[in-house]
């Protein structure tokens, strides 16, 4: 797999998880992401709950889309390793 | 001598001007647009005219602004400070001699620099443009170099810095980022020097791992350590921060530490063991020096992440024990008339500061660490 798969994989992952752009422009009625989610569900509401099982829930179907991302990538590693232990 | 394959035709000379202008507009335009908003008045801040944003009309009128005389003066300022910046080198040597850690002499070396920096910039400066503007205003011809040009106001400086208590926040940056360096480093090359030196498959297994670790998104990490610190009384504290900050960053400081690590020969650690060495003395007096650049860039980065957090830290600290980023987020949400959205502009221009300043004096290292590692962030 060329560098430039590998660089795309890894840009698509920081995408992916892309928070800091949503709270800095108060994006969160338009669009918002997994990680964003999480965090709203960590953060106090007004009755001074936080909802850990919920962001709990959110964080683990984020794992997922990450780890399906990254089969190719960690295919490429793999076989590198292959290679350099032959 | 100029080499023939820099003769570029003219269209793609014409490109290349464009892509760069293009660059410019998105990326420095802003940034200036910002510290000129962060010197005006709110009135003039948000004009609608870009010329009174830029010129301040009514800034000028209420509290004043800078002459010609002030542009010259900040001009000889900073070339005196880039001639004190070029001796940087002479100057931490003759430290180094009476103080024998390189690494203290240079923090001596940089707090030296922001202290002359400070002293040139903020109190000498305004004194000496104060006293030329007077003198120069009373003479027929020559006044009108003594005119303000452009309006000028620090008012919402002091006000994020003094009133605000925003050094608090600094304070509480510095201990973060630098709790987080010093852990993620230490960590960093000594797992990276073990897992570059091996060849087992438990090696590779973990850096796997780490791999994976890199990818998770911080908010996974946070919502596993937030009962638990909730429950055991770390919750607000600094060191919760760093805790979950170097847990984010150690699998990506491991794995690019490592890869430094991996162009270093192995013939060297063997020669240094051949000559009486014990293993960890030939790490740390053979291959830690050659290491320098791989151990600036990285941790510059483990810096840049631990700087420009703001998940973590909004999510674990409140009020007093705030970094700085979150704070801002906390000034433009706050906002209820216009001097606090210009206040909040004010401390957003001044956390670029540091990073210019770890730059300029990092820049070799920086560059030769670019240059030579493999895994780049």
């Amino acid at each position: 797999m060329p560098l430039i798969v590998f660089v795309t994989l890894i840009h698509l992952m920081d995408a992916y998880r892309v928070f800091d752009e949503i709270i800095g422009f108060d994006a969160a009625a338009h669009r918002i992401s997994l990680q964003w989610l999480t965090y709203d569900f960590l953060m106090m509401d007004q009755g001074g709950n936080r909802f850990i099982g919920r962001a709990s829930a959110t964080s683990i179907l984020t794992m997922i889309g990450i780890v399906i991302i990254f089969i190719p990538v960690l295919r490429k590693i793999w076989k590198d390793q292959k290679e350099r232990k032959i | 001598m100029e080499s023939k394959i820099f003769n570029l035709s003219l269209p793609l000379k014409i490109t290349v001007a464009m892509i760069i202008g293009f660059w410019c507009l998105i990326a420095v335009f802003p940034l200036l647009w910002v510290l000129i908003m962060s010197i005006k008045l709110p009135v003039d801040s948000f004009a609608s005219n870009p010329l009174e944003v830029i010129f301040g009309p009514s800034t000028k009128l209420q509290v004043g602004g800078l002459s010609i005389i002030n542009f010259l003066i900040i001009g000889v300022m900073i070339y005196v400070l880039y001639k004190i910046y070029q001796l940087r080198f002479r100057f931490f040597n003759i430290v180094t001699h009476i103080i024998k850690f390189p690494v203290i002499s240079f923090f001596i070396n940089l707090l030296v620099f922001i202290f002359i920096v400070y002293m040139g910039l903020i109190i000498i400066q305004p004194l000496l443009s104060e006293s030329l503007n007077a003198f120069f205003s009373n003479i027929p011809v020559l006044h009108l170099i003594a005119k303000p040009v452009i309006g000028f106001t620090s008012q919402h400086y002091e006000a994020v810095w003094v009133e605000n208590e925003f050094y608090k926040q600094f304070f509480n940056t510095v201990i973060v980022t630098s709790g987080v360096v010093i852990i993620s480093l230490t960590v960093g090359t000594l797992a990276g020097y073990a897992l570059a030196r091996t060849n087992s498959m438990m090696a590779f297994w973990l850096l796997i791992a780490a791999l994976v670790f890199r990818a998770l998104p911080h908010s996974v990490l946070v919502t596993g350590y937030l009962e638990p610190f909730i429950n055991y009384g770390l919750y607000g504290k600094r060191t919760a921060v760093i805790i979950l900050l170097v847990a984010i960053n150690q699998p990506f400081t491991i794995w690019m530490l490592r890869s430094f690590f991996m162009n270093i020969p192995q013939d060297l650690d063997e020669a240094a063991q051949i000559d009486g060495c014990s293993p960890f003395q030939a790490f740390w007096k053979v291959i830690v020096p050659l290491m320098w650049p791989g151990v600036i860039t990285t941790g510059l980065f483990s810096f840049l992440l631990a700087y420009n957090d703001y998940l973590v830290a909004s999510l674990l600290l409140d009020g007093q024990s705030q970094t700085m980023v979150p704070a801002i987020i906390q000034y433009f949400n706050m906002e209820t008339k216009m001097t606090d959205l210009v206040e909040a502009i004010a401390a957003a221009a001044s956390i670029t500061a540091p990073l210019f300043l770890l730059v300029m004096f990092f820049q070799k290292q920086i560059i030769s660490g670019l240059t030579t590692g493999a895994v780049k962030g």
